[in-house]
């Protein structure tokens, strides 16, 4: 059961393809970060997949089948949507009792204790909360919806750093209690590690990259050597990006998945391996729009190497 | 709040109590419409119920006043020393003013609907993106939508009804005094039926246009444009022609002069309809609670009269004083006056006929809101 499959999704908006031909298959318990430029296709596919959208072209199911957007859907997919909307001139109170007038599954012991415990005043306007707050009351509704999918769309961009600490925090804890799959967007590069085991890239439109963290990362690694033996890395490796200088030049690279049963970490004379972060990774394909990382046997585009003059 | 116990087993895995609440209520919903447009809901209600207030307040001083000028005689009486004091006690009964001014207070009803509660109801969740939220909760939207709006046009409905029904009691005794008669194009549309009609076209029409506009603002000045002219072209015309009336004045100088304009003479006079369009009463002879559409004079050979005989009549009618006058010398003289009229039984067809054309103009709209509501995107 897939938490999440798209298959060849479109959407277009006026003559503009937001989404084209995404084909997306995410695993369930995972905490999946959708990440990508702006324009990317991020909001598009979340609105897609909670049914506020209807596609253009292919189709889109959550939770093992489920028509995005039905009823069946709505009550097991929780959404907390870019700049977290509420109503902001009904007390928090007031707000969380319209959630769970809205909702069959509704768990208001979770929703009042999370509250509390985040000292959030029940009679306070939600307009007059801090973005960090407001975000953790729409964070506190999604979950006290007690979902099998939880999807934020960059749930962190309006917090400050104290803020993201605190929500992600929050949120790790949820998902350690329950279980529940995740898919969040995000921006922030830097805190995916800790909280994603499941990594979507997309680019204009497209999916770049696609995968489970952990083999991402052991996929992929860093080459240093000599600027002008480029070519020798090719014979083992796909290179994602290069950044090469008057005589060393570093690679992200990807390892051709033929080439694993002779590879055994040997890599080419002259060379050196290091381990990727998840950062560098990603930061790597969103510089390289044209090189691609799906699962199964999905070719690996070449990207172009980039010049980089010290 | 009542507290929830974890329900049966939630799904496949078992492994997590579900929280089920059982399925939704329309209590539940209601709550939520109710919070989210209360402020607006009690705004309308603070200025419908002040026109309630002066409307009883009217009516009673009215009512009891004009017993007593019944109980006096004093009705079209000119006696000023007997009836001069009863008069008085309520000048507002003088005129045609206050039966005119209900009208119109009445015509902002459905406009002040259509834009507090109707455009915003939808425009304003588009506007603050708040439909990401209420359309991504355990909730269709297309439930979301329609009980909504179901739950808030009853109540503007029944509370136009009830304003309707009040300002007919409290004109009522305009009529026998003045003529003021129901069918009158401002009266006709603000009562019970007409304006239960129009405000609950106001307001689905104020939702549609906030569903298509996504503007709360914007919404709320195109359905008060829209509903002032459809207000003002039914008020001019479409009543005209719903009831058969059409106005013909300055075409003919008989009509002219029957209704009052100076004639000239050069302008050939060639039928002698009298455009009346007015009820029945102490001005117009005609059947009680008619609508007098047309009135026209016969010769002594019953035919309608035309042209110089038309003419010579006028001329004869310059010499009587009062209408008993001109009466019995039209009796004298084997002439007739006819009048065509809508008879006052047809009084609440036509009132039905407005009132369904309205129905339906407003279940095409809801309509057309649940579909946009379906298909637009967040």
């Amino acid at each position: 059961m897939n938490v999440l499959e798209a298959s060849g999704l479109g959407k277009r908006y006026r003559r503009a393809w937001a989404l084209r031909e995404c084909t997306l298959a995410i695993p369930p318990g995972r905490v999946t970060a959708l990440v990508g430029p702006n324009g990317a296709g991020k909001t598009t596919l979340m609105h897609l997949a909670v049914g506020l959208n209807n596609p253009t072209s292919g189709t889109v199911r959550v939770l093992g089948g489920l028509r995005a957007g039905s009823l069946e859907a709505l009550n097991r997919v929780a959404f907390v949507a870019q700049d977290a909307p509420l109503y902001k001139n009904l007390p928090v109170g007031d707000m969380v009792h319209l959630a769970r007038n809205l909702n069959r599954r509704w768990d208001q012991q979770r929703a009042a204790s999370r509250l509390a415990t985040l000292k959030i005043p029940l009679g306070r306007k939600v307009g007059k909360l801090s973005g960090g707050q407001q975000a953790q009351v729409a964070l506190t509704i999604a979950i006290a919806r007690r979902p099998d999918l939880l999807i934020l769309d960059e749930p962190l961009a309006p917090l400050d750093p104290l803020a993201r600490h605190e929500f992600l925090a929050s949120l790790m804890e949820t998902v350690a209690e329950d279980g529940i799959s995740v898919l969040f967007s995000s921006h922030v590069i830097s805190e995916l590690e800790r909280i994603a085991d499941y990594l979507v890239v997309l680019a204009d439109g497209r999916v770049q990259v696609a995968g489970d963290v952990e083999e991402l990362l052991a996929g992929h690694c860093v080459l240093t050597g000599p600027a002008g033996q480029i070519e020798d890395a090719g014979a083992w490796f796909d290179i994602v990006h290069c950044r090469r200088g008057q005589s060393q030049a570093h690679l992200l690279a990807r390892l051709r998945p033929a080439a694993y049963p002779e590879f055994a970490g040997n890599v080419p004379n002259g060379w050196q391996a290091s381990p990727v972060t998840l950062e560098e990774l990603v930061l790597a394909y969103l510089r390289e729009p044209g090189a691609t990382a799906l699962p199964g046997p999905a070719p690996l585009g070449r990207g172009p190497v980039t010049e980089v003059t010290a | 709040m009542t507290a929830l116990t974890p329900g049966a087993a939630r799904s496949a895995d078992g492994t997590r109590g579900g929280w089920f609440r059982p399925p939704q209520s329309l209590a539940s919903l209601a709550w939520v419409t109710w919070r989210q447009h209360r402020a607006a809901i009690i705004g309308l209600a603070v200025l419908y119920g002040g026109l309630a207030v002066i409307m009883v307040w009217a009516a009673l001083q009215g009512h009891a006043n004009y017993t007593a000028l019944i109980r006096d005689r004093c009705i079209g009486s000119t006696q000023l020393v007997r009836c001069g004091p009863l008069l008085g006690d309520f000048p507002w009964l003088m005129n045609t003013t206050y039966p005119i001014a209900v009208a119109m207070a009445l015509h902002i009803v459905p406009l002040l609907t259509g834009m507090f509660l109707g455009a915003p109801v939808l425009a304003r969740e588009f506007e603050q993106g708040t439909v990401r939220f209420a359309w991504t909760q355990g909730t269709s939207r297309t439930r979301w939508a329609v009980v909504q709006l179901t739950l808030l046009a009853i109540p503007v409905t029944a509370a136009a009804a009830a304003l309707g029904a009040l300002a007919a009691w409290s004109v009522r005794p305009f009529g026998p005094m003045w003529g003021v008669s129901l069918w009158r194009s401002g009266q006709f549309d603000a009562t019970a039926v007409t304006l239960a009609g129009w405000t609950l076209f106001a307001f689905s029409l104020g939702t549609t246009v906030g569903v298509a506009l996504r503007r709360t603002v914007p919404a709320m000045a195109v359905t008060a444009a829209s509903l002032a002219g459809l207000l003002g072209v039914t008020y001019w015309k479409l009543n005209d022609l719903l009831l058969g009336s059409r106005p013909r004045i300055g075409r003919d100088p008989a009509i002219a002069l029957q209704a009052g304009f100076p004639v000239s003479d050069s302008g050939p006079v060639r039928i002698l309809d009298a455009m009346l369009n007015e009820g029945a009463g102490p001005m117009n002879p005609g059947p009680a609670g008619s609508l007098l559409l047309r009135g026209w004079y016969t010769g002594p050979d019953g035919h309608r009269l035309i042209g110089a005989s038309a003419d010579r009549l006028l001329s004869a009618s310059q010499h009587t004083t009062s209408a008993g006058q001109w009466s019995s010398w039209l009796t004298r003289h084997h002439y007739a006056f006819w009048v065509s009229y809508q008879p006052p039984g047809r009084y609440w067809i036509f009132q039905s006929i407005e009132g369904g054309a309205l129905l339906v103009l407003t279940l095409l709209l809801g309509a057309a809101t649940i579909w946009l509501v379906r298909h637009r995107r967040a």
